[in-house]
């Protein structure tokens, strides 16, 4: 369910990124866990960088 | 560099028409069935997938008749309609359409294509499994699928060894495996770890369409729509009921970009504790083969100690194909696991 409310006026706030706890959880689907693993030593991690490191890390 | 040519290639989907250009090894690595034969119906061609769903030796397969032996459910309108009108050029080239199969222990329902590769005589049947029930009741007794011991009777006489999926198995002592490394020692020795690991990655890739094939029977869904814990318990699971050893799987250090493995009572491993040096190049590469086929991308499992080098127990490491050259050497330098972590995070 998303947390909008088109009625009210109301805006959805925008996710928090995951944290690598969450990211690595063994719960997780397979094909989202796998790819969100920097296999080629890019690392992505929302706990110890910034909000902008961050989002360049993953966007490349 | 003399690296053995492992090619990784799986495309996620496949152009129905492509698979008339691929070779055996290559059908086999499809996670859905393919069936070729000829304009009378003789069986081809028959992939590892199909055989392993319909339950039946390939080799008992191929040369029989589609309609009239193997798959007898089939020789309706709905299907074998379609296929004569495919044969007779009345049709478009590709057909798709939905079916159920029957067979003895179970009834699949399917979505099929049906196709003739362009400019041959050859013809392709592509099973796509959507959904698997119990075996359905009051059918006319010709009219599912035979088992295989029915479609070929020799097996009981000739003692032949099969599992519960028909496929057939050898029962070996893993002492096999310790002649074959003094084997390899006599003959070439240098080529142990290159030969072992490429055997592993071809048996890797079955292994996953073995998988692929439970998850099916058992979830209806894919591996990699499935949780990691249980795609992992499955793959641990497989690989202890086969008798290689414990597998535990260690997501810790996933952030930095490797999955660490611990391999416990190796069996490779202990039949080659005279190699006095990394054993478990075979499990690697099936390992490489199973991570790359879930993560859809490749990926290279490297072991960095052996129970048979007297570690307790063997450690593996699962990277990018990007760093794979890096692993190589740190392994065969003898580095440990936070050895090999500071290493890459140094080379980053």
């Amino acid at each position: 369910m998303s947390g909008s409310n088109e009625h009210s006026g109301e805006r959805a706030l925008p996710r928090r990124p995951m944290t690598t706890r969450e990211r690595f959880d063994p719960s997780r689907r397979c094909r989202d866990l796998l790819a969100d693993v920097p296999w080629d030593g890019v690392v992505a991690d929302a706990e110890t960088m910034s909000a902008r490191e961050f989002l360049g890390t993953l966007l490349g | 560099m003399n690296r053995p040519a492992v090619d990784f290639r799986r495309p996620p989907t496949v152009d129905p028409f492509e698979v008339d250009h691929l070779d055996d090894a290559e059908l086999d690595e499809l996670p859905f069935g393919v069936v070729c034969m000829d304009a009378g119906g003789t069986i081809l061609r028959y992939n590892l997938a199909e055989a392993r769903i319909a339950r039946l030796d390939r080799h008992s397969v191929i040369g029989r008749t589609f309609f009239g032996e193997v798959a007898p459910c089939t020789a309706v309108p709905e299907f074998k309609g379609r296929f004569d009108e495919l044969v007779e050029g009345r049709t478009e080239p590709l057909l798709r359409f939905d079916f159920l199969f029957d067979f003895k222990f179970g009834a699949q329902e399917v979505e099929i294509e049906m196709l003739r590769a362009a400019g041959t005589e050859r013809f392709y049947i592509l099973v796509h499994r959507k959904k698997f029930h119990p075996a359905r009741e009051g059918l006319e007794p010709g009219f599912p699928a035979p088992l295989q011991s029915e479609l070929d009777e020799s097996d009981h006489s000739a003692k032949v060894v099969r599992d519960d999926h028909q496929q057939r198995v050898v029962h070996a002592p893993y002492a096999l495996f310790s002649s074959l490394l003094r084997t390899c020692q006599r003959v070439a020795p240098e080529t142990w770890s290159i030969f072992c690991r490429e055997w592993g990655v071809q048996w890797g890739r079955r292994l996953s369409v073995e998988l692929e094939t439970r998850s099916l029977e058992s979830e209806e869904m894919a591996l990699t729509d499935r949780p990691m814990q249980e795609v992992t318990e499955m793959l641990t699971a497989e690989l202890a009921t086969q008798g290689w050893g414990q597998l535990e799987v260690d997501l810790s250090d996933a952030a930095v970009g490797l999955f660490r493995l611990h391999l416990r009572e190796s069996t490779v491993a202990t039949a080659a504790r005279a190699l006095d040096g990394r054993a478990c190049h075979l499990l690697a590469g099936m390992l490489s083969a199973v991570f790359t086929h879930l993560a859809e991308r490749r990926l290279h499992v490297e072991e960095l100690r052996c129970r048979a080098q007297g570690h307790d127990h063997c450690e593996l490491v699962v990277v990018g194909a990007t760093r794979r050259e890096k692993i190589e050497q740190l392994a065969k330098e003898g580095a440990s696991f936070h050895e090999v972590i500071d290493a890459l995070a140094r080379s980053r």
